[in-house]
């Protein structure tokens, strides 16, 4: 069970990685969820706290990697248990870490930061951030991909392999229906939904104090980028679906490359995000910091960061604000938006978790 | 450089207020002029983190005064200053005695004598007289 062992040290180690960055990606205003001076983080008590974070971190996930690889040799059930238990310490106690550091800078805190607020008064223009005949790209690529499938599903037997073990064995089948020839497409058109949407929002994205050149490239670069995320998703599962289909009508296994495509995918999709990250900053920040444009503050209060991890403000209209934890975006709690989102969301990880299910089950 | 306006939640003065005096300040410099648009009422409030029905109150009292046109279903935009027509202020009066007690204090304690701040005062007035 070599390539489970990989996995499981190779996800702590990534996202102790991740963490280990976190401080990085923080706009120079913002430590841990806390509103600072520009160069509080370059002063001894700021370092300091960055340090501690990095050391905790460091020792929490080489800890979980220890205990995993101590606990191979045990029965299969009892490891799978122990690595997910051991994936949760870990994920947990990162946030509980994060709690901490944010605590240790409230000594740091500018009093009463965010009570000036500044707003440009140019109205944005109402364009959207993708033109709308773009997304004539994807759609063809979902109605290529149904296309051919529908070439292929009269051929197709009673029965068709829907999903493979890591060792290309056949572990689950499915009565051949619309369901489930076509899951692949259903998958496309639930994840097209979904970026789609996440997209729409971002015009509405608090990021920073939104008056900022760096916050509108910022902005833009998310939106080009969750397309090419979405023109990725929609290519890989289309291939996914027509090696499948194709593998069905010939009784042939697929390839081995088909499993190492979405772990290409992955990489590419993190590589692109990365350069992004680093080539903007957190909400375009440095951006900004190269023009002399920064502003001081997010026009958010630290009082509504709960933990500098979570947004709770009743009164701020935005649904959606730039994460002060880390890269991307979060929700505002205290919109009655948030929930519908939230319950929105579930519903669909659910639908997309069990239809598969219901449509493999035999 | 694009116009921009600030509020002080610590201010004493209500947010829509602030809004409001914001605005009048850009209109009065010539930094928004007739056929300016205004951002949406969305934007501005999630720009400031103010409550959406604070700029509505704040944009609606600005129409009251003949600063700006409201249309329902698109952006308020200034309107030319048509002295004759503007609602004055009721507190304007309150606002301009603060203003101007906060500048005489100014200038006694950089040393101006009054005469003269009265004089500059005279000038600017004038200015204003002479262009329109």
């Amino acid at each position: 069970m070599q390539p489970y062992l990989y996995f499981s040290t190779g996800l702590i180690a990534v996202l102790t990685g991740l963490e280990w960055f976190v401080p990085a990606i923080f706009r120079p205003t913002n430590l841990f969820g806390v509103t600072v001076a520009p160069d509080a983080a370059r002063q001894p008590e700021g370092r300091a706290i960055i340090r501690r974070w990095r050391a905790s971190i460091a020792a929490l996930g080489l800890a979980g990697i220890a205990l995993t690889v101590a606990l191979a040799p045990l029965e299969p059930v009892v490891v799978l248990l122990a690595r997910t238990g051991i994936l949760l310490v870990v994920a947990l106690g990162q946030v509980a870490l994060y709690i901490g550091s944010h605590h240790q800078a409230q000594a740091l805190a500018i009093p009463e930061a965010g009570a000036v607020r500044t707003a440009s008064l140019a109205a944005r223009p109402h364009v959207p951030l993708i033109p709308w005949w773009w997304e004539a790209l994807p759609l063809a690529l979902i109605g290529g991909t149904a296309f051919v499938l529908a070439q292929q599903y009269a051929a197709a037997p009673a029965i068709i392999p829907v999903h493979w073990n890591i060792n290309n064995m056949v572990d689950r089948t499915a009565a051949k229906s619309v369901g489930s020839f076509f899951l692949m497409v259903w998958m496309q058109v639930g994840l097209y939904a979904l970026l789609t949407f996440i997209t729409a929002t971002l015009s509405r994205t608090r990021i920073g104090n939104n008056a900022t050149t760096g916050s509108q490239q910022y902005r833009l670069a998310i939106a080009r980028y969750l397309f090419f995320v979405k023109g990725m998703i929609i290519v890989l599962l289309g291939t996914m679906g027509l090696v499948i289909a194709n593998n069905s009508v010939t009784n042939t296994t697929p390839s081995t490359a088909l499993f190492i495509a979405p772990l290409g995918f992955v990489v590419v999709v993190l590589a692109v995000g990365t350069f992004i990250f680093f080539r903007y900053g957190q909400g375009g920040w440095r951006v900004d910091a190269r023009a002399g444009t920064l502003p001081a503050a997010d026009n958010m209060p630290d009082s509504a960061w709960k933990g500098g991890v979570l947004y709770y403000n009743p009164n701020d209209p935005a649904l959606f604000v730039e994460r002060r934890s880390g890269m991307g975006f979060t929700l505002n709690f205290g919109h009655r938006g948030s929930w519908l989102f939230m319950g929105g969301l579930l519903v669909f990880i659910v639908a997309a978790t069990v239809v598969p299910i219901v449509l493999a089950g035999r | 450089m694009k116009p921009s306006i600030s509020i002080d939640e610590r201010s004493k003065e209500p947010i829509y207020r602030q809004i409001m005096q914001g605005v009048r300040h850009l209109v009065a410099t010539g930094q928004l002029v007739a056929g300016d648009e205004l951002p949406s009422l969305r934007q501005l409030a999630v720009d400031l983190n103010v409550h959406l029905n604070t700029v509505a109150l704040a944009y609606r009292e600005l129409e009251r005064q003949g600063i700006v046109r409201l249309r329902q279903g698109s952006r308020a935009t200034i309107l030319s200053v048509d002295r004759a027509s503007l609602v004055p202020d009721p507190q304007v009066h309150t606002l301009l005695r603060e203003q101007l007690e906060r500048l005489r204090t100014e200038a006694i304690l950089a040393g101006v004598p009054l005469a003269e701040v009265r004089e500059l005062a005279m000038e600017v007035l004038q200015e204003d007289a002479e262009g329109g």
